[in-house]
């Protein structure tokens, strides 16, 4: 059973999939819930992740049934029938994937019949069951993918009539970077693409401005499906069992030129590509690295960069980053809170992969989403800049120390292209970081050499965490 | 107010016919929000909206002292999430209520979070916010809010949101006063009546310029705006009269106050632009005893104000303005006095409370009324047809306006009331008129809806519902 948490940051399985599918060019979502639902998503997940808008049909522009007293005693299926019917002549999109909310599935809506009344008016829809207590906003990512791949035919308009699909060996499908939870998922996007084409790989990256028109129509034709999270595991299990696609996986996307590196090399052998030119293409990007590496040194010796850090997201969102700032910048990881919700087998991957890496690591490894007990470790933690969500904002400042808005939500910052994967990545969040320890050298501290603000939603003296707080946080 | 005694108060469409679809001029509109019952209308297609838990989520986070206990799936604390890290605001929990919890029920959850809500934060008050799995697998909140207030001594207070009771957003303040009212307020036998007035607002209401001028005009004032107090509140019992800076949204406070303890409220509508700040200040001041003080401090205010403004005209240039009524009659007041034309109102919804000022438009100009909460897909198709030279709402539809191509000007970023209220607005339509770049830029790229919807008329979706 979940257990109650102060605050929330990871949202619900709906937002989730409207997220997912709200990103994909020419996808109309249609939400068959209460009316705040859309809202909830629109202000509390897009307007927190780089303050995102709500672009071509996001925002207050996603159809939505806004389920009354009256569906709710009654049923709401013909309100969803006459919603449907009248989305299509509204709604300019390719396909509609109609995602269900709390109540319709508490109510028992039959909602795939009305799902289905559209397709014979050779409408593509299909229809996926997302209500927000199954699950988190990852969840919902997981679940709109694998509703889309199992549903592909009525999207693509072959259903029933599939040709096998034929290998492109170059092409890879990127999964696991989640629209909106990940703040910099375009400019995360873009760069493990442009770092792919160097070794003359395809990708399909499926979501926002870097999908090609075509891409959703490859995905079957890809050689090989990378996954950056645990939360596209599923997905990748799915496409290899139903379409022969083989994967691989890795906990979180590379930042840099080592962890790309590595990346590129396990591309280029699973695809078969050729070795020299993977290997003149990393070796191109690490001097580039180096190049820039060498023109922040300066800064990085007078203003103190080796401090003792703390790194707080999603496992997808800071697993790269921490390993970037470790190994080569040479800063000291303290503590890393995973946010997320992870299996059990999947923390442990990530704590003992963490170890296998950096053997003599102090480091510990969290995983936790309440805020206030995160909150509570990184007060107690001896930590020198803290890298998280802007709920963290208050516990760097408490502590007086540098404070780098890297996860969601992001409150106080605009993302449009910015992102951190790939070889190029790295300078993004090089320049992010030098901007957090730049702008605290002069701030103002009291003198305790602290900075006592209040804690996560007011909370003001110290409070001891309780047994079963402390047992939730699994190292 | 008998229904105190209630669980829930009654809707907004009940108590006062309030609509939130309709296409017309105002003076049809005053007409039928004059009946006895107005003719509900729904939509046959709809676009998402806030609901009573987004709204009743944003005022329980401007109670000092309190701690709120979300009682739901994750998701529903999105929006409380929002409005801390962008607002501020009073901390909160969520029960994460699951699919197990959604069928067997969630009681046991819901307790346990009382317990850390109380251990962690020592709060005043709790309170506990139902929402749609809540109130579909009819959790007993009453008695795990009795249980725990035994235990801690303090008021733990269920407000009973569904998302899906009143089509009216607004409700959700509705809920959230009535909760208090029920649960909290007292009046003391005896107590001496206290010489202020209650300035009441709710979860969007900024307040700095009013509190300016209420303190230039000398008048004594309760705050129960802004982030406030359950002591303010409790003060409010005692004061003289009761001033609301947007009425519509702390209409169920004001009433109950009227009624129940005798504290009359003044019907003067929100303080934007001279005139209505004018009037709305000496209202103020005939219940707070300065009226001397204010009408000096009101003729010096005015006299800066109208020379700030002289460069400010919007002379013939057609408006509309697209906010909840309230806001949206006080700026289109002010839009006439920069000499603009008002050529639309776009409001959340009305109720017969509204009667009296759409009347009053009738007689002026009778603009066009369309109540449309969010629904960007009316709005665009209307303001194409409607081609005004000027937009006026909040940010989020402001976006479409412009994708429409025209000239948009959002509200968010000023604080619209009393005279320096007056500075910051006039300025911000001013700059929006003198450059549409952006609008004629967006216009070229595209809608995401059909040629074919924006050649039917905007109310082809709403329909006369069946009883």
């Amino acid at each position: 059973m979940k257990t109650t948490t102060v605050g929330n940051r990871n949202s619900c399985m709906l937002h989730g999939a409207v997220q997912t599918i709200k990103s994909i060019e020419g996808a109309v979502p249609i939400i068959h819930s209460t009316s705040g639902c859309g809202v909830q998503q629109y202000a509390g997940v897009s307007g927190l992740s780089g303050n995102g808008g709500s672009g071509y049909t996001g925002g207050l522009g996603i159809p939505s049934t806004n389920f009354l007293e009256r569906q709710v005693v009654f049923g709401g299926s013909s309100r969803l029938r006459e919603q449907l019917k009248n989305t299509v002549k509204i709604k300019d999109g390719d396909f509609y994937v109609v995602l269900t909310g709390c109540t319709p599935e508490l109510v028992g809506d039959d909602v795939p019949a009305m799902t289905k009344e559209l397709q014979e008016q050779q409408y593509k829809a299909i229809h996926i069951s997302t209500p927000g207590f199954k699950g988190s906003v990852h969840n919902g990512y997981t679940a709109a993918l694998t509703g889309l791949l199992r549903q592909f035919g009525k999207i693509a308009g072959t259903d029933g009539d599939q040709q096998p699909a034929r290998k492109n060996d170059r092409l890879v499908n990127l999964l696991g970077i989640i629209p909106e939870q990940d703040v910099f998922w375009r400019g995360n996007l873009k760069g493990l693409k442009d770092s792919l084409k160097g070794i003359g790989a395809d990708a399909n990256v499926l979501f926002g401005p870097e999908a090609d028109a075509q891409e959703w129509t490859t995905i079957f034709n890809a050689a090989l499906n990378v996954s950056f999270s645990a939360h596209s595991l599923e997905v990748c299990e799915w496409l290899e069992s139903n379409a022969g696609i083989p994967y691989v996986h890795f906990d979180g996307y590379p930042v840099g030129a080592q962890q790309t590196g590595e990346l590129l090399r396990c591309i280029g052998k699973q695809l078969d590509l050729e070795q020299e030119k993977v290997e003149a293409w990393i070796a191109r990007k690490e001097n580039s690295e180096r190049y820039y590496i060498l023109q922040f040194l300066d800064a990085y010796y007078k203003y103190g960069f080796q401090k003792r850090f703390a790194l707080v997201g999603d496992s997808a969102a800071v697993l790269g980053p921490a390993r970037f700032l470790t190994d080569p910048l040479g800063l000291l990881p303290s503590l890393i809170v995973v946010t997320d919700d992870l299996p059990q087998q999947v923390r442990d991957s990530i704590v003992v992969q963490w170890k296998e890496w950096q053997p003599d690591t102090e480091a510990r490894i969290v995983f936790e989403s309440d805020a206030k007990i995160i909150e509570e470790l990184l007060i107690a933690e001896e930590i020198e800049l803290l890298l998280g969500s802007s709920i963290e904002r208050r516990a760097a400042e408490r502590k007086g120390i540098p404070f780098v808005p890297v996860s969601f939500p992001l409150a106080e910052r605009i993302v449009l292209t910015k992102g951190y994967a790939g070889f190029d990545g790295a300078f993004t969040l090089l320049e992010d970081v030098g901007d957090g320890i730049l702008s605290n050298a002069g701030s103002d501290r009291d003198e305790q050499g602290t900075n006592p603000q209040p804690a996560f939603s007011g909370i003001g003296g110290e409070i001891q965490l309780q047994e079963n707080e402390i047992e939730r946080m699994r190292v | 107010m008998n229904e105190i005694r209630q669980r829930l108060p009654r809707t907004r469409e009940k108590r006062r016919g309030a609509l939130t679809a309709y296409y017309g001029d105002s003076a049809a509109l005053a007409d039928e929000l004059e009946k006895e019952e107005p003719r509900q209308r729904i939509r046959t297609y709809s676009e998402t909206d806030d609901d009573e838990v987004t709204f009743a989520i944003r005022l329980l986070g401007r109670i000092r002292g309190s701690v709120t206990i979300i009682h739901s799936p994750p998701g529903c604390g999105a929006i409380k999430l929002e409005d801390e890290l962008k607002a501020g605001g009073s901390p909160w929990l969520i029960t994460n209520i699951e699919e197990n919890d959604s069928i067997l029920g969630a009681d046991d959850k819901l307790r346990e979070a009382v317990d850390l809500a109380y251990r962690t934060w020592r709060p005043e008050i709790i309170f506990i916010l139902a929402t749609p799995v809540v109130a579909i697998n009819n959790d007993d909140i009453q008695s795990a809010a009795t249980e725990k207030e035994d235990l801690y001594n303090i008021p733990v207070v269920p407000v009973y949101a569904a998302g899906f009771r009143s089509r009216t957003a607004v409700y959700g303040y509705d809920l959230v006063f009535h909760a208090l009212a029920k649960y909290v307020l007292k009046g003391e036998p005896g107590a001496p009546p206290i010489p202020v007035v209650n300035l009441i607002g709710a979860a969007g209401t900024r307040t700095g310029n009013i509190i300016t001028d209420l303190n230039g005009a000398g008048i004594s004032y309760n705050n129960v705006s802004g982030s406030f107090s359950i002591s303010a509140l409790q003060r409010s019992l005692g004061a003289s009269a009761s001033i609301a800076i947007d009425k519509d949204d702390a209409r169920f406070l004001l009433e109950w106050l009227e009624e129940a303890h005798s504290v009359v409220h003044l019907e003067e509508i929100a303080p934007i632009g001279l005139a209505g700040t004018e009037r709305w200040l000496l209202a103020a001041a005939g219940a707070g005893g300065s009226t001397g003080q204010a009408r000096a401090y009101i003729e010096e205010e005015k006299a800066a104000a109208e020379q700030a403004l002289k460069r400010l005209r919007l002379d013939g240039v057609s408006v509309i303005v697209d906010l909840p009524p309230e806001q949206a009659f006080g700026i289109a007041e002010f839009v006439e006095e920069l000499g603009g034309v008002v050529a639309a109102l776009s409001l959340t919804h009305a109720d017969s409370s509204h009667a009296p000022r759409l009347r009053e438009w009738a007689s002026r100009s009778n603009p066009q009324v369309y109540i449309q909460p969010g629904q960007p897909f009316e709005k665009i198709n209307a303001l194409g047809k409607l081609k005004p030279a000027l937009y006026i709402g909040k940010g989020e539809a402001a976006v479409w306006a412009a994708r429409a191509g025209i000239t948009a000007a959002a509200v968010d970023s000023v604080d619209l009331y009393g005279f320096r209220g007056v500075q910051e607005l006039a300025p911000l339509l001013a700059k929006a008129l003198r450059n549409p770049s952006l609008s004629r830029y967006l216009s070229a790229g595209g809608s995401s809806y059909r040629a074919g919807w924006l050649s039917k008329s905007a109310n082809w979706h709403i329909k006369q519902e069946v009883k």
